[in-house]
């Protein structure tokens, strides 16, 4: 287990955009917004600047803390659009960067087995990256409410407990990690076959990803004439969001039927998608790429 | 104690071309072998068989275990330096002693620390930014941190000055070496390292044509610089080499008694690498 960590942490000291980039992109948006603030503050601009009329001319800091969540979630979502980037090239090059500087020879002279070096490459997509995208999407609106309290606080709004209530905070803190856990479940079988074509890729791995599903797109084209293998990939890609979220009152992060709610956003029926056949089915492709990256790892000479 | 490699029967093909043909050998505790061949011979084939990095036919047995299929138990008793620089480039050298700590069993941080602290290497600096010699000098130290029984080296000097090999040699020698542990290491550079070798192999065509300890290559092998009026006799006794140095005849003799050859000239210890160019030119190709 102590080795398995090792694995993790090499992870992070060789694929160091694992952190960098959530992190960079939680001070950019940081420096972006608080610097706006204070430059408001100090030229002495009123609340419409800061919030839009419809606050500042009635400061309810009640309602306002139910969209706090929406806030957590947006911002959420904002990191996970660069996190599926940032994994995704992550996936291509983990198994394929050893083969290319040769380093494989020395991973293999230590006492580790290949499942447990593959596995950890998903671990880190999966589990750790996810997390670090979440912590950083937290700590940013985390920081930004502060701010904002701090801004009525400077603005005579002296009640600004409203933005702070705890269930609504409480729901998105527990509630996000099992949502980012539930949509990460669902990208398995993407994550598997992006490193088994880091297994396999002699080299262009990102190409040896793409180009498969690219070409059978294509030949049921040519040959049927039908849509299908892109409909299944389409799924793939973006079908957990109309699976786990009831698009039909859901406009929006946070957002019902026009009307703000100050929680998660609705979720579908959680149980009939955790054991859907898609969900399953997904797993099932994904131990098949697995086995397969663990078998070229482990079984093709590499010199 | 049981032989620490023994291989029966190993073979291994590259499309058509027999890597390994049929090699059998044991190598027993507390060795240094070194594993002599011209370029394609065999000898990085049989290297990567014995730590089950490549399949192969026969059977091989490394520690009483099967390298392929077990590798990476077996490397809690086998270390390898498979070349130089394969080490990664982005790993500091304070972390590569900190990720050794957590995966091996047998590391020892101190002794590796110890080690580098003999050498320039800073534990700050990432590996990408060291020199070729410092490279290699911090994968042996990793490697000597590992109470390892058999370590294997694949041309672990190519490329470096003569001053990082020596030290390279001297450290391995002095501060790894004992009873317990086996050496089995190939190089070009022969001539440095055939006074700490306990065995002797050659490999070409992938076939073994000579497997000896040095003690018995020394017995067995005999060169000697023939008096001229004695060449015929010479000739009749079957030399298995003959080279020419300043105009005279140099003959190398295997397996006749060294009073039989003292008559015929002066007698003479042959080096590694006079016999390994004996055999190369000499065996069938």
């Amino acid at each position: 287990m102590t080795g398995f960590v090792a694995l993790l942490r090499r992870e992070l000291w060789e694929h160091r955009s694992i952190l960098i980039v959530p992190a960079t992109l939680a001070g950019l948006i940081l420096s972006t917004v608080l610097g706006s603030a204070i430059y408001a503050l100090v030229r002495g601009y009123g609340l419409e600047m800061v919030f839009d009329n419809h606050w500042h001319s009635n400061p309810d800091t009640v309602e306002m803390g139910r969209h706090v969540p929406a806030a957590f979630i947006a911002m959420a979502a904002f990191f996970g659009i660069v996190l599926a980037i940032n994994v995704t090239l992550y996936l291509v090059d983990c198994l394929y960067a050893d083969r290319r500087d040769r380093s494989i020879l020395f991973w293999k002279s230590l006492p580790i087995s290949d499942t447990a070096t593959v596995l950890s490459k998903l671990t880190t997509a999966l589990l750790v990256a996810p997390a670090a995208a979440l912590v950083a999407a937290f700590a940013t609106t985390f920081i930004l409410a502060i701010a904002a309290t701090v801004v009525l606080w400077s603005h005579g709004v002296e009640n600004t407990s409203g933005l702070w209530q705890v269930q609504p905070l409480l729901s998105v803190i527990v509630g996000m990690p099992a949502l980012t856990l539930m949509i990460a479940a669902w990208y398995v079988p993407v994550a598997a076959w992006c490193v088994l074509a880091s297994a396999w890729a002699p080299r262009a791995p990102l190409l040896w990803a793409a180009l498969p599903p690219v070409a059978l797109i294509i030949v049921e084209q040519i040959a049927f004439g039908t849509h299908r293998v892109p409909e299944f990939l389409g799924d793939r890609m973006g079908g957990v969001f109309p699976r786990l979220f009831d698009t039909r009152h859901y406009v929006g992060f946070g957002i019902r039927d026009d009307e703000f709610v100050g929680t998660l956003p609705a979720l579908q029926d959680i149980s009939s998608y955790l054991t859907s056949l898609d969900l399953w089915g997904g797993f099932v492709a994904a131990a098949v790429f697995v086995a397969g990256a663990i078998a070229l790892r482990r079984y093709r000479d590499e010199t | 104690m049981s032989a620490v490699i023994r291989a029966e029967g190993l073979s291994k093909s590259y499309g058509g071309v027999r890597a390994l043909d049929d090699v059998s050998f044991t190598v027993e505790p507390g060795r240094i072998v070194g594993l002599i061949g011209p370029n394609g011979a065999g000898k990085t084939t049989a290297l990567k068989a014995i730590l089950g990095l490549t399949p192969y036919k026969g059977t091989l047995s490394v520690m009483g275990r099967d390298p392929y299929s077990d590798r990476h138990r077996l490397m809690q008793d086998v270390s390898f330096i498979a070349d130089v620089a394969t080490l990664p480039r982005w790993l500091r050298v304070s972390k590569a002693l900190d990720m050794m700590t957590r995966i091996h069993p047998r590391f020892d941080v101190e002794k590796a620390r110890a080690f580098l602290a003999r050498t320039e290497v800073r534990a700050g600096a990432r590996v990408g930014e060291l020199s070729k010699g410092m490279i290699v000098q911090l994968h042996l130290a990793l490697v000597m941190a590992i109470d390892a029984r058999l370590l294997v080296l694949d041309e672990p000097t190519l490329g470096l000055d003569i001053l990082y090999r020596k030290a390279f040699y001297e450290a391995l020698l002095n501060d790894y070496f004992d009873e317990q542990r086996t050496i089995l290491v190939t190089t070009h550079q022969v001539e440095e390292i055939e006074h700490l070798l306990t065995d002797l192999m050659f490999i070409q065509h992938g076939r073994l044509v000579l497997n000896s300890s040095m003690d018995a290559v020394q017995d067995s092998f005999v060169e000697v610089l023939i008096a001229p009026e004695r060449v015929a006799e010479a000739e009749r006794l079957q030399p298995v080499y003959r080279r020419e140095l300043f105009g005279r005849k140099l003959f190398l003799f295997e397996g006749v008694a060294r009073e039989r050859l003292a008559t015929l000239g002066e007698l003479h210890r042959p080096s590694v690498a006079d016999l390994f160019v004996a055999k190369m030119k000499g065996a069938p190709a």
